[in-house]
Order: C-alpha cells, then sequence, then structure tokens
C-alpha cells in the first residue's frame, strides 16, 4: 500500500509504449504485441495482490465476510 | 494530515501519467488508474479502523443494540466495495457492468437490511394494540 507500486505500474506502461513503438518502426509487429502482453501480465500481477490485501482489509473490517 | 496533501499531489502526478499513457495504451491507463483507486482506498480504510472501535463502543455506551451497529457497518462495506468496482468500470467506459455493479450494490444492502424492517414493524404492532 504504498507509492512506489504506483509509480512502478507506469514506469512499466511508458516503457511498454515506448518498447512496442520501436518495434513497430522496425517492423516486428508480433513481438511488439507480445511486449505489451508480457507488460500487461506482469502489472495484473502487481495489482491482483495489492487489490486481494485491499478486499481483505474492507471484509474484516466491515465484517462482510 | 500532513500525508493528505502528498498523497493529493501523487494524485495529481498520477492523473497526468495516466493521461500521457492514455493515447499510447489505454489499458495501462485505467490499470495506473486502478493502483491510484488502491492506494487511496487502502489509505481511507487503514484509517477508518480506530473510527470504528470508537463508534463501536460509543454504541455500546448509548445501549444501542450492537445487532444493529452490525448491520450498519456491513451496508457500509457493501456500498464501499460497489462505489469501487462502479467506478472502476464507469470510468473505462464499461457503462452497462457500472450500472450492474451498483444494482447488486442496493441488491445486497436491501438483503441485509430486512431483519431491521421486520424489528420495526413488529415494534410498531406492538404499540398499535
Amino acid at each position: 500500500m504504498d507509492i512506489d507500486l504506483i509509480f512502478r505500474i507506469a514506469a512499466i506502461g511508458i516503457i511498454v509504449a515506448v518498447l512496442t513503438q520501436v518495434l513497430i518502426r522496425s517492423g516486428r509487429e508480433e513481438q511488439a504485441m507480445m511486449t505489451t502482453l508480457a507488460g500487461l501480465i506482469v502489472v495484473l500481477g502487481m495489482l491482483v495482490r495489492e487489490i486481494s490485501g485491499l478486499f481483505g482489509t474492507i471484509q474484516q473490517l466491515f465484517g462482510l465476510y | 494530515m500532513e500525508q493528505f496533501g502528498s498523497l493529493i499531489a501523487a494524485a495529481v502526478v498520477l492523473t497526468v501519467i495516466t493521461l500521457l499513457l492514455k493515447n499510447w495504451k489505454p489499458e495501462y491507463a485505467m490499470l495506473l488508474s486502478t493502483g491510484c483507486m488502491v492506494l487511496f482506498t487502502g489509505w481511507t480504510v487503514l484509517r477508518m479502523i480506530p473510527i470504528f472501535s470508537t463508534v463501536g463502543s460509543l454504541a455500546e455506551n448509548a445501549g444501542v443494540e450492537t445487532v444493529y451497529i452490525k448491520i450498519l457497518l456491513r451496508c457500509l462495506g457493501i456500498s464501499l466495495l460497489s462505489e469501487i468496482g462502479e467506478s472502476l468500470c464507469r470510468e473505462a467506459g464499461q457503462l452497462s457492468a457500472a450500472s450492474q455493479i451498483s444494482l447488486a450494490g442496493k441488491v445486497l444492502i436491501l438483503e441485509s437490511c430486512l431483519p431491521v424492517y421486520r424489528r420495526l414493524l413488529e415494534l410498531s404492532l406492538s404499540l398499535i394494540e
């Protein structure tokens, strides 16, 4: 629940965006799509862990279980 | 309180980055806003914990039955969760999913409040007799 997680997501997004542009310009569309997919999976992995922690806290706090 | 200021500043920075990412990679903009939401909701929820313990103790001193406080907190939690899901779907453009989530939240709140209605009805009927 700290802020560098969010900036890490932003950094991955920007890197993947630039990388795909470079790959597309050099004619490798498939690798560009693969890179986007890989970046997406990495970011989703990090985010899902945080979201499950948040929802666990909310459920435990509000007694929703 | 000073954390609040830095959180607002972080929100503005993240919004700018999200706009930047929106025209290159829209899916990362969505993920970034989700991360931003998780950060703020987590911060808020962590600050709610002492508030709820004091509210609980105040309710006991005032003689209010804890069943109702539990139902109240349950409705609050359901509305918070459905608000999170709805705002994320709406921001991503999925208006139909957003409205379904809010509908489900309303039904769940109604379902958890039924005992209160029954108790209210019994109370009013006993007053009439």
